[in-house]
């Protein structure tokens, strides 16, 4: 049997809006990094359904450059996560607002 | 021809040269400088009057245009730097210059010693520059730019001891009030622009081969009574006409010469020579000639009064100078161009030597002004003396003075205009005889007042403490010239207190202009073919816009034997009642203040004025303009303050910021595509 592809769009929509709710509610700034993640992941499902859906390729090529994104992004926001944990000894994000005008 | 160029180049030379090098040259050396060039540029008028009067082609109306640049190329308009060469302008040239250059020649002598020598030769070379300019321009606009000159220069000269509070509040009443009479002419010349398209005399007014308004069969009357008294409100300014006439007594601040050459002989006949050169217009509008008469009339019969009751050596001249352009512009309201220009050379030889001997007493006396505290100087000044009394005569209108027969002429144009404006004039005659009296009784007659006016005053110290002398400065305030004369005073401290004699480059001026005003009138005699000047001014003055006045020959012996009887009557009751020892205080209030016209004004046009401005100062621009600018800043920076609060720095109200902008978006698409 095949699945329809409106499962995944569905899945790929519960998958968005969980990384959502959680960048919204959580204070944790690993919990939030993951959310963001969810929600990169979310979209390159929906990439990857509608290529096969439409038998276009051009959507899989996209994820390509999406995975490669996220993977460097990855890399810069550990990096800063890391540096943030070494300075205090715990820290939400709302620690984090000297940015406030 | 080619000498016409010289005419105005020479003085403009002399200015260049005294403004950047003047300093250098020093003392009198700027001041023969500045003479030199001023006589040569009399001798080039004389040069080119000569010229003309060879220049027999009658058929261009003795009209010569020497082009110098074109100064405004512009669509439509075209104004050119050029000189008009015609019996008027030469007329207007040859005593400008001439009583210029004599005037030079004094300035040497008076101005000696004064710390800004050079600068007062700069100003008196750009004037004559700027009068020439004037006179000699070949439109209006150009005559402007000299109009706007000689207004300049008198400011620089009114005001030539700046540091003196009453000069500097002088010089600007003088510029202010011309500014209004400016204002006059401005639209006189948009009037003209609209109508004929152009500024050229020789468009507006027409010439003797084109016709009467460059072939213009007839003006509209209401247009020429516009241009006419807007040109006359000019005039006004320029000449010290009612209601502009405040400025020239006041304008007596400056040093003496400058009161002969500007405030009497020169710059104060601009206006009479601007009417006399727009006659063409005037003969269109018989209102605007009769405004003129009777303003005429009533500044001579004004100032005269006023006259009668100065006790400023100067200002008795000064107001005698209003009342005499009256006698001008009334020549002019009647339509006797001729004689009105006549009275203006005549009284520029007479009225220049009273204001020199004038000079020649306040310096005698060391700058005292105060006629009450002259007299019975006749025997300390010889040549000063008889010249100063052939320009009393003249002024007075005595036979056979120069005053007697231009007056008498302006008189029987005016009697044949309207038999009140004559009667205006005699009764003028006889008042300007008793103030003249007034003046030489108390100057030269009767007891010496100042002995004693010296000895108490702070001039004892004169010559041995030139400092002190400085720091006594204007007592009073007005009419004293002892401030600024300090040096003056130190090179002629070896004298103390006597009186004594100018040195002979003052006194040559009032010779000459002596022997000018005892035979100046031979230039039109209006007997046995001596018309010069009419016959002269023929072209200028065609019968077409300035028709002939007859007045029947026993009439004229009438009226002329009238006036003189009146003026002869003015001479014996001033001399009579100003010759006593005892000086009598005989002068009405009333008149000394003038009528109290500068009060009047100083309450009803200033006071408002100065409140209206200080409202403007204090309430609308404090409170009104800068409380808009401030306002709109606080606002700007009101807002920026509450929108600073969006800026919160918490992450999740950004990315809720985020998802809500994402949500709406989306419904925004949802509902376009689910709408199509």
């Amino acid at each position: 049997m095949t699945v329809p592809g409106a499962w995944y769009l569905v899945l790929a929509a519960i998958l968005f809006g969980i990384g959502a709710t959680g960048l919204l509610v959580r204070r944790n700034v690993l919990i939030m990094f993951m959310c963001v993640e969810l929600m990169l992941n979310a979209v390159s499902l929906t990439f990857v359904t509608f290529a096969r859906m439409l038998n276009d390729i051009g959507g899989q090529a996209s994820v390509f450059f999406i995975l490669v994104v996220a993977a460097a992004e990855v890399v810069v926001g550990l990096g800063i996560i890391v540096a943030i944990f070494r300075r205090r000894p715990e820290a939400t994000a709302d620690d984090l607002h000297m940015l406030k005008g | 021809m080619n000498a016409a160029y010289i005419v105005l180049a020479l003085p403009l030379a002399g200015a260049l040269l005294l403004v950047f090098g003047g300093k250098r040259l020093g003392d009198p050396l700027a001041g023969w400088l500045a003479t030199i060039l001023s006589f040569g540029s009399f001798a080039a008028v004389l040069v080119t009057w000569l010229t003309l009067l060879g220049d027999n082609a009658a058929g261009n109306g003795r009209l010569i245009e020497k082009n110098i640049f074109t100064w405004l190329p512009v669509a439509g308009l075209h104004v050119n730097f050029a000189l008009r060469i015609d019996p008027l302008s030469m007329t207007m040239a040859l005593f400008v210059t001439g009583v210029g250059s004599l005037i030079h020649l004094y300035s040497i002598g008076y101005m000696r010693g004064d710390r800004d020598y050079p600068r007062f030769f700069f100003l008196l070379n750009l004037f004559l520059a700027s009068m020439i300019v004037l006179v000699m321009a070949n439109s209006y606009l150009f005559s402007f730019v000299g109009w706007e000159g000689v207004g300049f220069c008198s400011y620089g000269l009114v005001g030539f001891w700046f540091d003196r509070e009453s000069a500097a509040v002088a010089a600007k009443k003088a510029f202010v009030t011309n500014r209004v009479g400016d204002f006059g002419f401005m639209v006189a010349l948009f009037l003209m622009f609209n109508h004929f398209g152009s500024f050229n005399y020789s468009t507006v007014l027409g010439t003797a081969s084109s016709g009467l308004l460059g072939g213009h069969a007839t003006l509209n009357g209401t247009f020429a009574t516009g241009l006419g008294l807007m040109i006359f409100l000019g005039a006004a300014g320029k000449s010290a006409q009612i209601p502009l006439y405040m400025w020239l007594p006041d304008a007596m601040e400056g040093p003496t010469p400058v009161s002969a050459l500007i405030h009497a002989a020169t710059m104060v006949t601009a206006g009479v020579y601007l009417v006399a050169r727009s006659a063409p217009i005037l003969h269109f509008s018989h209102s605007s000639q009769w405004v003129i008469a009777c303003i005429g009339a009533a500044t001579m019969f004004f100032a005269a009064t006023i006259a009668c009751a100065q006790n400023d050596i100067k200002r008795v001249l000064a107001y005698s100078t209003l009342s005499q352009l009256g006698y001008m512009f009334m020549a002019e309201g009647a339509g006797d161009y001729t004689s009105g220009l006549y009275h203006m050379i005549n009284h520029a030889f007479f009225k220049a030597l009273l204001f020199l001997g004038a000079g020649s007493v306040i310096h005698a006396l060391h700058d005292e002004q105060d006629m009450k505290k002259m007299g019975a100087l006749r025997k300390y000044l010889p040549i000063t003396f008889p010249t100063f009394i052939i320009g009393y005569l003249a002024l007075s209108g005595i036979p056979p003075f120069d005053g007697f027969w231009s007056k008498d002429d302006i008189l029987a144009s005016a009697y044949h205009m309207n038999f009140f404006l004559w009667l205006a004039g005699a009764v003028t005659a006889g008042l300007t005889a008793y103030y003249m009296s007034r003046q030489v009784a108390l100057v030269w007659f009767g007891k010496a007042r100042w002995s004693e006016a010296r000895g108490d005053s702070a001039h004892a110290a004169v010559g041995n403490d030139p400092a002190a002398e400085g720091s006594t400065v204007a007592p009073g305030g007005t009419g004293t010239e002892e401030a600024a004369h300090a040096p003056h005073e130190g090179a002629h401290g070896e004298h103390s207190g006597r009186p004594h004699e100018s040195p002979p480059v003052m006194t040559l001026p009032l010779i000459i202009l002596a022997v000018l005003s005892t035979i100046g009138w031979l230039i039109n005699a209006n007997f046995g073919g001596f018309n010069h000047l009419e016959k002269f001014l023929e072209p200028v003055f065609p019968t077409a816009i300035a028709p002939a006045i007859h007045v029947a020959t026993n009439t004229k012996w009438v009226l002329g034997i009238i006036t003189t009887a009146l003026a002869f009557i003015g001479l014996f009751a001033g001399l009579r009642t100003w010759r006593k020892v005892e000086v009598p205080a005989l002068e009405p209030a009333f008149l000394a203040h003038g009528w109290y016209i500068d009060e009047a004004l100083a309450a009803t046009v200033s006071g408002p004025i100065e409140s209206g401005a200080d409202a403007m100062a204090y309430e609308l621009d404090a409170r009104g303009v800068d409380g808009a600018v401030n306002g709109v800043a606080s606002l700007i920076t009101g807002t920026g303050r509450q929108l600073r609060r969006v800026q919160t720095g918490y992450v999740r109200n950004y990315a809720l910021g985020l998802a809500g902008g994402l949500a709406v978006i989306l419904a925004y698409v949802a509902a376009r595509v689910g709408g199509a």
